[in-house]
């Protein structure tokens, strides 16, 4: 795939990197928020938590090293913004 | 339509939420920002509006928007490309199953022009003729690309209701016809017609008969072939049309696909394309040239720019008249200032003699 210079709007190219940045976290956030929602009401409807336990909870070695891999891969989505390329 | 789950639906939901805002609100206020500057009944120019928008702070972020969300549509974690990676061997299986006798005809050695395949248009990365999977992300992303407008094919349907006003069609061939969604209105609102799909992206075209296959469709024949030479026989057909394609060619590839559509009709038949041209208002003009830039489509401006009846009168055409296009209900009402493409239907004939 052809990289070409990104085109900018602003002053300064940082201020069009950090849009891209904010945008991506934007996304994330609201995909979070709309995961979390789903989840909390399935389970709730279920019986099967008390919304409030989730304030208490503590994952295992395995889910954190899985966690762990979905904030690398949250990371590299966020800041490829800043190679000012389009692909 | 291959499904990829809540967080690729929300990513892309999120997406559709902030193109409606930049289409109403970031906007309006552009507009009104313009008008409070220059003045609402001050005749200006597309470089008047330019310079007061220069220092803009809105404008730099209803530009940013316009070029990153449709970005970030196709690229990124979440986007339509890497979303069907994971599914590329499944997905090319499917396109390359065997289709009936006749429907596709592909062309391996067709020069493919560099007006097009030398820019990711829509910011398409790789563009629509690059990759195996180019007409499914393609289709995917023209799903997605207006939330007023092409979620689904109304839009083809209204278009196909004003031709059905111009003419009573048999043989019909759709120029540009990319994955099919314009031809598959025509095959499927004209089933007595035959028609006829031409473009030059073999991924694209494969997705369409594919399409068709599934349609159970017996009146459409895909051909991979260039608009401005399609190797179709001459005075063969009653109607040439063409969906959001003139926008795509400079303006002498236009004038050749309007001279290769003359060859292609019959005495009396019809030449009907629905695309885009901006008007006479300057702040139409501005947005419009402007977002054949941000969305790499450079030839909406010289479109815009050329004498488009005139070309048409230059190859022989007649009965020119070039109309608005209402895309949507209520799409052309002057009560709700929203950014939109400005659709218009070019319509010319043939003369019967």
């Amino acid at each position: 795939m052809r990289e070409r210079k990104e085109q900018t709007f602003f002053e300064d190219e940082a201020l069009d990197s950090a849009v891209g940045m904010i945008m991506t976290l934007a996304a994330e956030l609201y995909i979070t928020r709309d995961r979390c929602t789903k989840l909390e009401r399935i389970l709730a409807d279920k019986g099967i938590i008390d919304p409030a336990e989730i304030e208490t909870y503590e994952p295992a070695a395995d889910t954190r090293r899985a966690d762990a891999l979905d904030r690398d891969a949250f990371a590299a989505a966020l800041l490829r913004n800043i190679r000012g390329k389009t692909a | 339509m291959k499904q990829f789950g809540q967080r690729y639906d929300a990513y892309q939901s999120f997406l559709l939420g902030c193109k409606t805002f930049w289409l109403n609100d970031l906007y309006a206020q552009v507009k009104g920002e313009t008008s409070e500057k220059l003045g609402r009944d001050t005749p200006v120019s597309v470089d008047d509006i330019a310079a007061s928008l220069k220092d803009s702070t809105v404008y730099k972020y209803y530009a940013w928007m316009e070029r990153h969300l449709q970005k970030m549509k196709y690229s990124g974690r979440y986007g339509i490309i890497p979303s069907h990676e994971p599914y590329r061997a499944e997905l090319e299986a499917w396109l390359d199953q065997p289709v009936p006798e006749g429907l596709l005809s592909l062309d391996a050695e067709l020069d493919l022009p560099a007006y097009f395949t030398e820019i990711d248009v829509h910011q398409h990365p790789g563009g629509t003729c690059g990759d195996s999977l180019a007409g499914i992300v393609y289709d995917r992303g023209a799903r997605s690309m207006w939330p007023a407008a092409s979620k689904d094919l109304s839009l083809h349907e209204r278009f196909d209701t004003v031709v059905k006003g111009l003419c009573d069609p048999s043989r019909i061939v759709d120029l540009g016809c990319g994955f099919g969604k314009s031809a598959r209105g025509i095959y499927q609102d004209f089933p007595e017609a035959a028609v006829t799909g031409i473009d030059i992206s073999a991924p694209c075209l494969k997705l369409a008969a594919r399409i068709a296959v599934e349609d159970d469709a017996g009146n459409i024949a895909y051909r991979q072939a260039r608009a401005e030479r399609t190797g179709l026989e001459t005075e063969g057909y009653d109607l040439v049309t063409s969906t959001m394609l003139l926008h795509e060619m400079p303006p002498n590839a236009v004038r050749e696909t309007i001279t290769e559509s003359f060859r292609l009709l019959e005495k009396g038949g019809h030449a009907i394309h629905l695309d885009y041209l901006a008007g006479e208002d300057a702040f139409d003009r501005f947005i419009h040239y402007g977002h054949g830039k941000r969305n790499n489509e450079p030839y909406m401006e010289p479109l815009d720019k050329m004498d488009l009846p005139g070309a048409l009168r230059e190859a022989g055409f007649e009965n020119i008249e070039i109309t608005p296009f209402e895309e949507a209900p209520n799409a052309l009402s002057a009560d709700t200032p929203r950014w939109r493409l400005p659709w218009v239907v070019v319509a010319a004939r043939k003369p019967n003699y």
